[in-house]
Formats: structure tokens, C-alpha cells, sequence
């Protein structure tokens, strides 16, 4: 209890400790001292009250007009980095020195196939190759030392896709198909050493008929990321999930383990060392009504913590921990959440940028005119909310790099830009990115 | 080896979020730069504290705010109290509020913390402290907040 009595009367009311952030879930007379029923645009930091950081422009669009579906950074075969986007056109990269010839903003187009509007991009560096897929009936990839991507499967001749069967297999496979097929999926990840495509949608080329199997989780041979014919490999395979009523809405791995979610329940999936049957997979629930993932892009890991979004709760999942952390800010978020005029993404963000740590889990919610920000503090277990008005939010949030190359490696140059020559190979000693100063806040905080 | 198609260095690093103008359609990519100060000159702030009946059922006076803050730099914010009484009306027995505007800070931001006290007062039930900063009014960050006052004490019969 905050109140100090004095004599005759008097009080004293202490707000201090800013740590307990929003709490829409009791009466504003019964609530902690160091809560707020209604609050925006104040973030918590190192438990004091401060309006939050600047929201500004840091790179113009790959283009005017095509919503940017999601942005990484992966490191290539050659240690450099590289920070890529994609919007509807296909893969594009980050060039932060300045625009690439011909360019309208920093970006240069890598290419690629055409992605799927509105539906955020899943990613995976595996052996320093980036993979990618939204939706689409392909799996693409990106080395970092071609022009293009690489959008086609060599091992089946006339497919459109890294994810790929070859004619004479494809009738095995799919019944009915006359291949080659191609498929990519709504989701993308990595687990003992074979990827993890899961919702997919196939296309069985010759005819154009386009298959769906919401229920498949469809993994590659272990370590050879191309090869997704079990026909020609068995540690290659697929897995159908028909007992559950509902599809596949994300995929998480978590060290070890993986874990696949849907709209009512969570399947839990280990590897089991055989090359015949690799997975070992266990409904955590294989419910009609349960805990599931009810919004595909709200599952985000960092390390060994999971958060995701429920029908009635938002909860953080770690290795031997299951917990609900929507806490007395829930309900505020679930009415944003069911208000939402787009797609709402959420990540785990450790950093704000190099050197600031706030350690947050942000779901973002466009509302039409703005997009709503709640952002979870993985240590406090607060929750605080923040308005970006009249921006509305087209894919995940992510940490990249952004630095300029001081000195490329030779060939390590923008696309277009025709220059050959370089210095050292690695990756260099660029300034600051978009030339920020130091922190000048005047708060070391 | 092949050569490497461009990349980046890592020097620099952001978390960026790719957003679109609801009115233009233009896209871009932002960041919560706190680099770039807490002074963001489009989104406002507010914070509403927790509702203080004090003693159920007795009106109390807030005399004055006391406020601890960090030093960012020159910044405006408006400090409200609000309330209710007991016929059922919002506001207080001298009106419907207090608010006061408060400017805090140096231009020259020192990063120390410092007190200032706030003029507002307000008999009322229930009684809120709301504190609203403007779209680029400048950096607020808050240590710590006291309310004063006194309340009647008097046993009911």
C-alpha cells in the first residue's frame, strides 16, 4: 500500500517502480500502485516511466507500392552477412551504402519467384543458404554469391521448386499427379539437419492442379536440403495429421525438439536417429477445443523460449515450461486482436539495436489507420502498449544487420553496380549504418 | 571460392519493422531508434495511474504533485487530476479537474535526475493523476510520483 498517514489527515501517495504495466483486468481502485489502467506510448525502462523511442524512417521500400512481407540477415559461405527482404516481386537485398544503379531505394531485387500477398515470408539459413517460402507451391533459396535465387530443383528436370519431385516419382507420391511437382509451404524450419516445410501447397506442373494439405508437415533428407522425394530417399518424408479438426497454423524447434501447432492443440515432435522413420511425433492435445496458435504469425522463439497466441491466452513455452503471460493485459489485447485490419505478427526482440537490450515479446495489430504494439518484457512480465499512427504493419519485425561494407570482398558488390574490385575478404569495418551518432539521450539507461 | 553478391557489415544492427503509409500506400522500413531520442513527433503519450479512493466513501484534497524525473532534455507534459463525487457527477467539488502544464528539463539534456513540484489540486472521490505528453514535446521519463493530501477522518455514525 502506497499511502503514508500523517496528523490531522494528511497522506502521502507513492508511485514509484514502474514495473507493473498494463492491468485492464481489475478495478483502477484495486490494482497495484505500480500498474496502469490505460496507458500508450510509455515504455518501462529500468522501472522508470518513459515516453518510448522515437518511431522513424530508416530505409525507404524495396518499391512504392508492394508491402514488404518480412526482412533477415544470414551469414553466406564466405562469412558475409547479408540482410535480405521480400515483398511481392521476390527476394530483395539490403544495400546500405547508398542506392543501387538504377535503384529507387537501398534495395537491389535478387528475384526470385512471386510471393503471395499479405502472407508474411518463413525463413531458414541452413548451411549457409537461406530458404524461404509464404504460401506458395515453392521452396526457394538464396547463397549470397548468385545474382538470383535459386527457384528450381535440378534433381527434378521442369519443377519450380527447391521442394521438388521428379515425374517418375510424383504419381507415387501424390496419386493421381503426373509431375514433376513442386511445393512450398506456409511454414519453414530446421531440425536435425533436415528441413521442415509445413501447410503445403503443391503444384503438379504439367496440368497447373494445385493440391492443398493443410495437415502435412513434409521434411527433407538429413542434411541434404533438396532432396524431398522419399521415393528416392527414405530419410526424406512426410506426415499427415487426419485425427486433428483443424490445420496447421506454425512450426517451432526449440533445441532438440519441435513443435507443431494448430488452431486447437500442439503436436510435439523429437528425432529419433533412425533414417526411416526420423521423427517421433506426440499430441501434446489432439483436441476439438484446446490450446493451439490461433494467429500463424504470432509464434516467434528466441533461444529456448516460445511465445504464441491462444483462442483465450498468450503463453511463453520453453524447454520444460508452459506458461501464461497475458496476465491482466489480455483481454485488451484479445479486443485489439479480434479488431485487427490486416495480419498480426509477433516476434521475441532481444535488442533494439546494438548495444540496447529490451528483451520484449511484440505483437503488432493493424487497426486500419495505425497499427497497436504490445510488447511483453520477457524479465519484468509486463506488458505496455504503443501507437504507430498511420503506419500499418506488413510483416514480422527483425532484428538485421544494417552496417555499410568498408571493404567488400572482391565481387562482393551491390548487384549492378559492375564493380569487381575490394579489399580484405570478411566483413569489413563499415560506419554506422544509416549514420547515427552515438546514444545521446543523456540517459546511459 | 565464388565471390560473395553483396552484404553488410556488422556494425550496425536494428531491429526494423516493415510498415506501409495507411494514407499514401508508401512503404518503408522503421525502427524504435532509441538512438534517435524519446521524443517521437507523431504518437502522443499518456499514462493514467491507479485510482485512489484513499478512505471509501470520504472525499480527500490532493494539495499538490511532487514529480522525480530523468533529465532528457526540454520537454512539455500536462499533469491532470480527475475525480468524482458522490451525487454521481465526474469531477471534483471545485470543478472538473485540475491540469497544469509543466515544462521539465534542459535543452541541454544532463541525464540527472531532478524534482519538480507540480500545482494541482482537486477534492474528489476517486481521485487519477493522468500524465499526457504531445506528439514531439519532448523526452519525459519518470522516476517516481507524490501525491499529497489530507482527507477528513471522522468516524461515521
Amino acid at each position: 500500500m502506497s499511502i503514508q498517514w500523517g496528523k490531522a489527515g494528511y497522506f502521502e501517495i507513492t508511485y514509484k517502480g514502474f514495473d507493473g504495466g498494463l492491468n485492464v483486468q481489475e478495478p483502477e481502485t484495486e490494482i497495484p500502485d505500480n500498474c496502469t489502467p490505460f496507458a500508450n506510448n510509455f515504455q518501462i525502462r529500468n522501472k522508470e516511466l518513459r515516453s518510448r523511442a522515437s518511431f522513424a524512417l530508416q530505409y525507404a521500400g524495396m518499391d512504392a507500392i508492394n508491402p514488404a512481407l518480412g526482412l533477415y540477415s544470414f551469414n553466406d559461405v564466405n562469412s558475409v552477412t547479408h540482410t535480405v527482404g521480400w515483398n511481392t516481386r521476390g527476394l530483395w537485398q539490403l544495400a546500405p551504402s547508398g542506392l543501387p544503379p538504377g535503384a529507387l531505394s537501398p534495395w537491389s531485387i535478387l528475384g526470385g519467384p512471386n510471393l503471395v500477398a499479405g502472407n508474411p515470408v518463413a525463413y531458414q539459413a541452413f548451411a549457409n543458404v537461406l530458404y524461404y517460402t509464404n504460401g506458395g507451391t515453392f521452396l526457394s533459396s538464396w547463397d549470397g554469391i548468385a545474382t538470383s535465387p535459386t527457384a528450381s530443383n535440378s534433381g527434378a528436370p521442369g519443377a519450380t521448386s527447391v521442394a521438388a519431385i521428379a515425374t517418375a516419382d510424383a504419381p507415387t507420391i501424390v496419386p493421381g499427379s503426373t509431375g514433376p511437382l513442386s511445393f512450398g509451404g506456409l511454414f519453414l524450419g530446421e531440425l536435425n539437419n533436415q528441413l521442415l516445410l509445413a501447410n503445403i501447397s503443391l503444384l503438379d506442373n504439367p496440368n497447373g492442379t494445385i493440391y492443398s494439405f493443410p495437415n502435412r508437415l513434409w521434411w527433407s533428407a538429413n542434411g541434404i536440403p533438396t532432396q524431398w522425394d522419399f521415393a528416392s530417399n527414405t530419410s526424406a518424408g512426410e506426415n499427415d495429421f487426419l485425427d486433428v479438426p483443424d490445420a496447421i497454423t506454425g512450426l517451432v524447434t526449440i533445441g532438440v525438439s519441435g513443435y507443431l501447432f494448430r488452431t486447437n492443440g500442439i503436436t510435439f515432435f523429437t528425432p529419433t536417429g533412425s533414417s526411416l522413420v526420423p521423427f517421433q511425433f506426440d499430441h501434446l492435445w489432439a483436441s476439438n477445443h484446446g490450446i493451439g496458435n490461433v494467429y500463424s504469425w504470432s509464434i516467434h522463439s528466441y533461444g529456448s523460449i516460445v511465445c504464441f497466441i491462444s483462442v483465450e491466452q498468450i503463453y511463453q513455452m520453453g524447454v520444460a515450461s508452459f506458461e501464461a503471460i497475458g496476465g491482466k493485459a489480455r483481454d485488451a489485447i484479445m479486443a485489439d486482436l479480434a479488431l485487427t485490419s490486416g495480419v498480426p505478427t509477433a516476434a521475441i526482440v532481444p535488442t533494439e539495436r546494438l548495444g540496447y537490450v529490451y528483451l520484449t515479446y511484440r505483437i503488432s495489430i493493424p487497426l486500419t489507420t495505425f497499427t497497436r504494439h504490445y510488447w511483453y518484457s520477457i524479465e519484468d512480465k509486463n506488458w505496455m502498449a504503443f501507437d504507430t499512427p498511420g503506419l500499418l504493419q506488413t510483416g514480422r519485425c527483425e532484428e538485421v544487420w544494417t552496417g555499410t561494407l568498408g571493404s567488400l570482398p572482391i565481387g562482393a558488390q551491390p548487384v549492378g553496380t559492375g564493380v569487381t574490385g575490394g579489399g580484405s575478404s570478411g566483413s569489413g569495418s563499415g560506419g554506422g549504418g544509416v549514420g547515427r551518432g552515438p546514444f545521446r539521450g543523456g540517459n546511459p539507461n | 571460392m565464388a565471390q560473395s553478391t553483396g552484404g553488410v557489415a556488422t556494425t550496425s544492427r536494428l531491429t526494423l519493422y516493415p510498415m506501409q503509409n495507411a494514407v499514401t500506400g508508401i512503404i518503408g522500413f522503421y525502427a524504435f531508434d532509441p538512438a534517435g531520442g524519446y521524443n517521437d513527433p507523431l504518437a502522443s503519450s499518456f499514462y493514467a495511474f491507479k485510482v485512489e479512493d484513499v478512505m471509501q466513501g470520504r472525499t480527500p484534497t490532493i494539495s499538490r504533485v511532487i514529480v522525480t524525473y530523468r533529465d532528457l532534455g526540454l520537454v512539455t507534459a500536462v499533469f491532470t487530476l480527475t475525480g468524482t463525487q458522490d451525487n454521481q457527477v465526474v469531477g471534483g467539488l471545485t470543478g472538473q479537474g485540475s491540469m497544469q502544464v509543466v515544462q521539465m528539463g534542459n535543452a541541454l539534456a544532463t541525464g540527472k535526475l531532478m524534482t519538480i513540484f507540480v500545482g494541482i489540486s482537486l477534492s474528489a472521490q476517486n481521485i487519477q493523476l493522468m500524465i499526457t505528453r504531445a506528439a514531439g514535446a519532448g523526452p519525459l521519463s519518470i522516476a517516481k510520483v507524490l501525491l499529497c493530501g489530507r482527507v477528513e477522518t471522522g468516524e461515521y455514525a
